[in-house]
């Protein structure tokens, strides 16, 4: 095998031509996993950088061994030193904390640390003599604190109002049981101390789980050896604390080992897992060296490279599989290439056969081309996949939600792992591609090899039954598709074996959607333009106007080659296929959700109101101020919505109590909420006595529209806790699924129940408004405004703000990454179509230069010509979009249906051509054409003399 | 038909590091209404001076006048429209479009010229009847014989009835009595239609047709003769192989 090498590597770079025709395809499919894992490997990296920042210590161990109210420095400084042994080991350094303690001012105001603990939450911590590195470590601004005084964080000082050189009084609170008396009889130990400093700290967290502390702390919180703000002394000074404690009882002062390592040795992003363990056995290591001390060590760095090594793995996985639709088409496109390569060197192969070379060794020759090919192929693209990456940075961004990671565009970063794995995949990409070519020139006659030349009409050998399997499949994945979607919410289980040829069958059936463009575009091209020629040709009327009198040679020379003629229709096909497929389920998703929340909400803000309660436990809503809602600034429109809870058909249920008409004058209610013929609508309810029930509601009592129900609440006229029970026999006059907004049990108007006076009902109800605002008015403004005049009204509420909610879902990361990630690959799949249509008709050009030269020769312009050969290739575009619009456009409809089926809300999935689509279908058309120019410009300037000397077709 | 003389062609091939002079100074007249045949060795330039006057190539200097007009001067458009009706190509290989059946093939310079389809439909008939080829018309080239598809080429260079024609090897690929035909359709046609028809050949029995033979070698001519006197040259030279020694 190995001594094909070198002729396999002659062959590529003698013929260069040929090896760009056959690679192509791959490089550009492999640049887009290069740059997925480029752009992954790059933003980890910023990542890693960002969060190991946010570590101030690599190691850190806390032990218990002291004696209580003891401070040994001397131990601590024999395990320091211990420590510093260990390999690896850089620095160490030692705290040593107690807790327990009050913080006062001189004006006897308490600091509230924690407010979710009942005891006093301050803590000291003692810093070493020399404690540099710690507070560099630890991005401390500020001193140490001189001998006899304390440093604060910044926080506690605004809370107590202390400035430097004021005192701050520690209380410990020492607590001794009365036996006699069956109590605790409390003392205070408190130590006025001078604050010198006053500190503050970059976000900056020592437990990596705990990241979101570093986040959510406030400004001038200060974290330093496991203590969350800590009144700080140097270890000299511990005694001014201890001392007076101790005399009355004892007080635990555990010591923390800090320890720091080399980080650019030991967290290495190239190789997570050698790192972690690494890390592991070094903690081990330190354990061991701190033994006598029983200090048990943890790793933060470990952390973040787990939670970051995890995280990898998987969206590398993910990307690469999102990266599939491009894969398959660069395929194509190689495999296009390596026809066209195979097909010119029949010839030289005859020659090899002739002289004695055998299929296999012909065969070996081939792979071993091949596979030098994909490593270039893979080379190449790890280069363009570098440029992709830059652009892939800003959707990884928004995935890690890190302004850290969009830096690093100007720090790369690339694993050996990454540029692996994407040489093996050009070569595998490669070997796909070439398999089929390779061994039907290795398996050729040596006769038919020696007289061929690239014939005039192609002769197809052609059999449809592949094509008609893969459309039988397709039918069947859409049969599956519905099948799930109306039986998977009705499986209540059944048999083993039922469940899993429904699983196997079905389910995996409908898992190929995503497949259904690939498998329409190459199997209903192929039957159109290698099953009958005449189907295809009917293609070429759409030029007809164009061509006028030389219509007829394009129609009958898009049949003349028909392998040809559905490669390109193919790579049209697949790109648009796949761009329709991506912008309108992108789109519809966007739709989707929006239309969610505009159902959630109801209006342009919805208020949500609970009665407050006075003095007297009973509550306290004004009423007189309800109903002027209208009146806050920047409203329009209001109608307030009372939410009951009341006993029908033996159960309780959620009663809406509301004007209806205004309701439905304010919100578009659509007609897809309505169960049944369509012939109810909620203005019904101006009949007193109706009510609207939900569908839920209805099956779970087997109600139906005319049934009478009976719904009893209590209510409470003389503002008591007892109340009176009030029932009111309601017809159903109608069955929803809910409304916007609400999803209530039972929806009645307000005149329904107005004999119950509006201070009657009981104040655990909710009172919703729904807002509508005004036109130039802001609608966070005017929520704000809505949040006060609530209050006033004696509720308390919350807002939703649809615009608010809107903002919320488009920003939802993982769809943004997706969504641009994917409108990249489009952009990837146009620029292949360029490149693949513009190749095969350039070889088409140079193929029939002889028989172009001669109609040059007998009086064609230049013009003419083009007009021939663009001719011949739009209608083959045209075939293209037809199939290609209607597989992507199916597949779409598809894919909403199926998530129809999982969907949990009951809004439905519309389909949505957006001008997105339109730039889909038409950037395809414009490249196509531009592609089509290139190739064909230079058919009207052949040289006609060089051209007719040439023999055959 | 007017004459056509070629002054002082020059015609240089440049081929990667190296020049190929094909023609070096040419001069020759071509009288109108004749048959002129062109030979010489391989490479010597014949079918380079052919190429010339057809408008397929330009030379490196000199010119080629056609009655008043001088062919080297030509614009782009104007080449094509001299391609398209001043002169017919008759090529060694056919060079039929294989898609289209041989009255397709003779309509497509009829097309090109953006001729009326009923004067297309009567030209193509009357073509098709000189030839001898009315029976074939509907069949695709690759159901003809070389003899058939070279008729239908003859046809196809006839079809804007141009008054040259040039023919570059036409007998090349038939065997002897389909190119005797052929030939005897190159004489009908100066005899009839008054076409001057130039022939860059090897066969020798182009003497039996020809009005003026010329010879050249190196890109110069060498020789110039009446068909006659080649003819008869020939039959000598063929006489004295055959004679006993």
């Amino acid at each position: 095998m190995l001594s094909f090498a070198r002729f396999a590597l002659d062959s590529i770079v003698r013929n260069r031509r040929r090896t760009l025709y056959a690679i192509l395809g791959v490089t550009l499919a492999v640049s887009l996993i290069a740059g997925s894992l480029i752009a992954i490997d790059s933003a980890s990296f910023g990542l890693l950088r960002e969060r190991l920042d946010g570590l101030p210590v690599d190691f850190y161990g806390q032990s218990y061994a002291g004696d209580l109210s003891s401070i040994d420095v001397e131990r601590y400084e024999e395990v320091t030193d211990r420590l510093l042994t260990v390999d690896g080991v850089q620095e160490v350094s030692y705290v040593v904390s107690c807790s327990g303690w009050a913080l006062l001012n001189s004006d006897g105001v308490m600091y509230q640390g924690d407010p979710y603990y009942w005891y006093p939450s301050g803590s000291f911590v003692f810093l070493p003599s020399d404690s540099s590195v710690i507070l560099d470590r630890y991005k401390i601004e500020g001193e140490a604190p001189s001998p006899g005084t304390v440093a604060i964080p910044s926080s506690v000082a605004t809370a107590l109002d202390l400035s430097v050189g004021a005192p701050l009084i520690c209380s410990y609170q020492v607590s001794v049981y009365d036996e006699v008396n069956f109590t605790y009889v409390y003392s205070y130990v408190n130590i006025s101390l001078e604050v010198s400093q006053i500190w503050t700290q970059e976000g900056v967290t020592e437990d990596y789980w705990q990241w979101w502390y570093s986040e959510a702390q406030g400004v001038g919180d200060v974290q330093l050896g496991g203590v969350y703000n800590p009144v700080v002394m140097p270890m000299e000074s511990a005694s001014m604390v201890v001392d007076p404690v101790s005399e009355v009882t004892l007080l635990s002062c555990p010591e923390t080992y800090l320890v720091w390592v080399d980080r650019g040795e030991y967290a290495n992003i190239v190789n997570i897992a050698l790192s972690i363990d690494r890390l592991e056995t070094l903690n081990g290591r330190l354990e061991r060296a701190a033994s006598e001390v029983s200090a048990r060590f943890s790793c933060p760095v470990v952390q973040v490279l787990f939670d970051l090594g995890s995280d990898l793995s998987q969206k590398k996985l993910a990307f690469i599989g999102l990266s599939l639709p491009v894969v398959v088409l660069g395929v194509y496109l190689s495999v296009v290439g390596v026809e066209m390569g195979m097909t010119e060197r029949r010839r030289e192969i005859g020659v090899l056969k002739s002289r004695g070379a055998g299929n296999g060794q012909i065969f070996a020759s081939l792979v071993m081309e091949s596979m030098l090919l994909g490593a270039v192929a893979g080379f190449l693209g790890l280069a363009t996949g570098f440029l992709i990456s830059r652009f892939l940075l800003v959707p990884m961004s928004t995935l890690y939600e890190s302004e850290a990671v969009s830096t690093a565009t100007t720090s790369f970063f690339i694993s050996h792992m990454t540029i692996a794995v994407v040489v093996l995949f050009g070569i595998l990409l490669m070997l796909l591609s070439s398999y089929k070519p390779m061994r039907r020139a290795s398996r050729m006659a040596v006769a038919e090899a020696l007289h061929q030349y690239t014939p005039k009409t192609v002769k197809v050998e052609y059999r449809s039954r592949y094509d008609i399997a893969a459309l039988v499949f397709v039918g069947y994945s859409i049969a599956c598709v519905f099948w799930l979607r109306q039986a998977a919410p009705y499986w209540s289980g059944g048999s083993f074996v039922a469940y899993l040829l429904f699983s196997v069958t079905v389910i995996a059936g409908s898992s190929f959607v995503p497949a259904i463009p690939f498998l329409l575009s190459v199997s209903i091209i192929r039957l159109v333009t290698r099953g009958s020629r005449r189907l295809y040709t009917r293609f070429s009327w759409i030029v007809s106007r164009w061509t006028k009198e030389l219509h007829y040679i394009v129609e009958k020379n898009i049949a003349r080659n028909p392998k040809r003629a559905s490669n390109i229709g193919i790579i049209v096909s697949l790109a648009v296929a796949f761009g329709l497929f991506v912008s309108i389920t992108m789109e519809s998703e966007l739709a989707h959700a929006e239309k969610v929340v505009l159902y959630e909400v109801g209006a342009d803000i919805r208020y949500n109101g609970y009665c407050r309660y006075n003095e007297t436990g009973f509550y306290d809503v004004d009423y007189s101020v309800l109903g002027t809602m209208d009146s806050v600034d920047g409203v329009d429109k209001s109608v307030m919505v009372r939410e009951q809870s009341v006993n029908a058909e033996h159960s309780y249920a959620s009663m809406a109590i509301f004007d209806t008409e205004a309701f439905a004058d304010l919100i578009e209610i659509g007609s897809g909420w309505y169960v049944g013929d369509g012939s109810h609508d909620i203005t019904d309810l101006g009949e007193n006595g109706t009510v609207f029930i939900n569908e839920d509601f209805a099956d779970a009592n087997y109600l139906v529209v005319g049934d009478t129900i009976e719904a009893s609440m209590d209510v409470y006229p003389d503002h008591d806790s007892v109340g009176i029970t009030v029932s009111a026999e309601l017809r159903v006059v109608g069955v929803l699924k809910q409304l916007p907004g609400m999803s209530n049990n039972l929806y009645v108007d307000s005149d329904t129940l107005s004999f119950i006076e509006p201070d009657w009902y009981g104040g655990y109800n909710i009172i919703r408004f729904f807002v509508m605002v005004e036109e130039g008015a802001d609608p966070s403004e005017v929520a704000d405004g809505v949040l006060a005049w609530g209050s006033s009204a004696g509720l308390e509420g919350w807002v939703e703000v649809t615009e608010e909610r809107l903002e919320e879902a488009m920003a939802a990361p993982e769809f943004r990454t997706l969504r641009d990630f994917l409108y990249m690959e489009y952009a990837l799949s146009i620029v292949m179509l360029t490149c693949g249509v513009g190749l095969v008709l350039f070889v088409t050009v140079w193929d029939r230069r002889n028989e172009l030269a001669c109609i040059l020769a007998r009086g064609s312009s230049p013009e003419q010509m083009r007009r021939i050969l663009m001719g011949e290739s739009i209608s083959l575009m045209t075939l293209g979009m037809v199939v290609g619009s209607s597989a992507g456009l199916l597949s779409a409809y598809l894919y909403g249906v199926l998530m129809d089926g999982f969907n949990s809300s009951e809004i439905p999935h519309d389909l949505v051509f957006s001008w997105i689509s339109w730039v889909v279908v038409l950037s395809a058309i414009a490249s196509f054409m531009l592609a089509s120019f290139l190739a064909t410009y230079n058919a009207g300037r052949i040289k006609l003399a060089e051209a007719l000397r040439i023999r055959g077709g | 038909m007017a004459d056509i003389v070629v002054k002082d062609l020059i015609k240089v091939y440049k081929t990667g590091k190296s020049e190929v002079i094909a023609l070096r100074g040419l001069d020759c007249s071509m009288k109108g209404n004749t048959i002129q045949a062109i030979m010489g060795p391989s490479g010597c330039g014949k079918t380079t001076l052919l190429n010339i006057i057809g408008g397929l190539d330009r030379p490196t200097a000199g010119s080629v006048r056609i009655g008043d007009e001088n062919v080297v001067d030509f614009t782009d458009d104007e080449l094509v429209r001299h391609r398209r009706e001043t002169v017919g190509i008759v090529f060694q290989f056919f060079n039929l479009v294989p898609t289209l059946t041989a009255r397709e093939n003779i309509e497509l310079p009829m097309r090109l010229a953006k001729r009326d389809s009923k004067e297309m439909k009567a030209r193509t008939d009357e073509l098709l009847s000189l030839v001898g080829m009315q029976d074939r018309a509907k069949h695709k080239p690759d159901a003809l014989s070389g003899g058939e598809q070279q008729r239908i080429g003859l046809a196809t260079a006839l079809a804007n009835d141009p008054p040259i024609l040039l023919a570059d090897e036409p007998t090349g690929e038939l065997d002897s009595e389909t190119g005797h035909q052929i030939l005897m359709l190159f004489r009908k046609l100066r005899d009839e239609f008054g076409k001057t028809v130039i022939i860059v050949t090897h066969d020798q029995r182009i003497g039996q047709i020809a009005d003026s033979v010329m010879m050249i070698v190196d890109g110069r001519i060498t020789e110039e003769m009446s068909g006659k006197e080649f003819h008869d040259r020939n039959l000598d030279s063929t006489r004295s192989r055959s004679s006993p020694s």
